[in-house]
């Protein structure tokens, strides 16, 4: 009895990776039966080792270099204007009177619509990719700044009165670290549009990185390399975000564990 | 200094009236508060004074607490002598000195210890905050830290964060922090309050213990009446309407309770003295709590 407990439990704990394998062994059989056309559909052992040959041959690792040069590019510049812009705009208030209207208005544009207007301006090269990113990533870390910089208890506020604190001993040892949690909540966000926007960008101009890739590869009719190219976006997705969360959780370990503490899950 | 303070009385409360800002304002001020408060949905209406006439003086090394019923601008006046909200009207003076903002002579402790704590920071960390603006220089900065957590007992706790700790250890990390900035006043909002009662009798008596030792001057805010009488040398009754005027007249106020129990108190002999009985039950009449009609005259 305790022992198929343990055994659900086990089961439970991987399942989702189970679904994943399942579904990828059900693709595999679908394409050697012939059930899928697998010159559109190229079984996953065959998308598998055109991946190692494309790494092999340098060919992917190139592309994939320069998607994750240019994300980390934008986004990293992105969050620099983000983070201070958002805490100018939710601790002085007439700065955040004077910039909300504008930016409620940019905001909900689909960022790849100004990819056009990008183009005309910056040309197709890096310069253009990268301003298209800033511009779609800037937005929700702007928010979430903003929202959490006004959020910050008025008593921890009161506190550092009281402490004698000066504004910027305020703003870096209570007001700061207080909006951190919802800082990064904006980060994370704005980390996936930044992926996404790498990726449209290179599909719609340029001559190297994985959307570029994937599109050739798809224009060329080679859809293993297409495929593979979209395995890796994937798997960039995964490690990235994953990567986030864990950064996170080491410098939010208070922030965790306070709000654990407080619902009694101690 | 023109001798407005009499006596040796280091805290000196004089006519404090208070109102709350409301839209009685002209022009472009006007404008942006009504768009402000537009914005933030909230509504200020012409209001009543939040305190109309508070004056009053604490002796130094006097344990003094102010009770009130909610609603009475018990809050207000806690942040007004905090130095956190200037009066409309009225002054106060601490050794002398007028408070128009935070002062290292003045430190306050909170009822709420986990939202005033900084859950970033270790115990030591936060009463190295609470240092900063003082530039002690580092190793005095590291003594006095000790010095303080040894104080209240948690000096072994010291690289432990806020939220590892018990309610009770909490307000012990906020009160050493506070006293660490060697305050001449403490002022305490009802710093008990949000604990269970066994910590609270002993976090009363480690606050008085404490106190005497290091002789400094206590004002204690509080609608908790046995509480106020048991850690007090005189009690200040904050009327409904936002008064309180205690200062020693021709005759002793209405409003001022002194309590004769001594400097040595404790939970069991204390509260079962029958003086404690007599001031609780002045206090009691005196905030008009029960109908005249329901007074047993003994």
């Amino acid at each position: 009895m305790k022992r198929t407990r343990e055994w659900v439990r086990l089961l439970s704990q991987v399942s989702g990776f189970l679904l994943i394998l399942l579904l990828l062994a059900f693709m595999e059989l679908a394409c050697r039966k012939h059930w899928l056309d697998t010159v559109y559909f190229p079984a996953p052992s065959r998308i598998f080792s055109t991946l190692i040959h494309g790494f092999r041959s340098g060919e992917l690792w190139k592309h994939t270099r320069a998607t994750l040069l240019r994300a980390a590019i934008g986004y990293g510049l992105a969050m620099l204007i983000a983070v201070p812009v958002g805490l100018v705009m939710g601790g002085v208030r007439w700065i955040g009177s004077l910039l909300e209207p504008l930016v409620d208005l940019l905001r909900p544009m689909p960022s790849a619509a100004v990819i056009p207007v990008a183009i005309l301006l910056f040309g197709i090269e890096d310069r253009m990719k990268i301003i298209v990113i800033i511009f779609g990533a800037l937005w929700p870390t702007i928010i979430s700044t903003v929202d959490g910089i006004r959020g910050v208890d008025s008593l921890l506020i009161d506190t550092g009165a009281l402490l004698q604190l000066n504004g910027l001993q305020s703003l870096l040892r209570i007001k700061l670290p207080a909006t951190l949690p919802a800082i990064f909540t904006g980060m994370r966000i704005s980390l996936a549009i930044a992926l996404i926007l790498t990726v449209t960008a290179e599909m719609i101009a340029g001559s190297n990185g994985l959307g570029y890739y994937i599109l050739d590869s798809e224009r060329s009719f080679a859809f293993p390399e297409m495929f593979s190219g979209i395995v890796v976006v994937g798997m960039i997705g995964y490690v990235v975000s994953r990567l986030f969360v864990s950064i996170d959780y080491r410098i939010l370990f208070w922030y965790y564990a306070s709000r654990a503490g407080s619902r009694g899950e101690r | 200094m023109t001798t407005t303070g009499s006596g040796d009385a280091l805290l000196s409360v004089r006519k404090i009236f208070h109102v709350y800002p409301t839209l009685q304002e002209g022009g472009i001020r006007r404008l942006c508060r009504t768009l402000q408060e537009g914005r933030n949905g909230e509504q200020t209406t012409p209001s009543a004074p939040a305190i109309r006439s508070v004056s009053f003086e604490v002796s130094r090394g006097e344990i003094c607490s102010i009770v009130g019923k909610s609603g009475s601008g018990k809050s207000t006046l806690l942040r007004v002598i905090a130095g956190l909200l200037r009066p409309t009207k009225g002054t106060i003076l601490l050794d002398g000195k007028e408070i128009l903002s935070p002062s290292c002579d003045l430190a306050v402790v909170f009822q709420d210890y986990s939202r005033s704590l900084l859950p970033w920071k270790t115990v030591a960390g936060n009463l190295q905050v609470g240092l900063l603006s003082l530039s002690l220089g580092k190793a005095e900065e590291k003594r006095r830290i000790r010095s303080y957590l040894e104080i209240v007992g948690l000096y072994a706790n010291s690289n432990k964060y806020p939220w590892e700790l018990s309610g009770g250890m909490q307000q012990r990390v906020a009160m050493a922090r506070a006293l660490a900035r060697q305050p001449k006043v403490l002022l305490l909002d009802e710093p008990f309050g949000a604990l269970d009662s066994p910590t609270r009798f002993e976090l009363e008596d480690e606050m008085l213990r404490v106190a005497r030792e290091l002789g400094i001057t206590v004002l204690m805010i509080t609608h908790d009446i046995d509480e106020a009488v048991y850690m007090s040398d005189r009690v200040l009754i904050m009327a409904q309407n936002g008064t309180l005027e205690a200062l020693p007249g021709e005759s002793l106020p209405s409003s001022v309770i002194p309590i004769p129990l001594g400097e040595r108190r404790n939970q069991i002999e204390t509260r079962a003295d029958p003086r404690f009985a007599v001031c609780r039950a002045r206090i009691v009449k005196e905030m008009h709590l029960i109908p005249e009609k329901d007074v047993i005259h003994a």
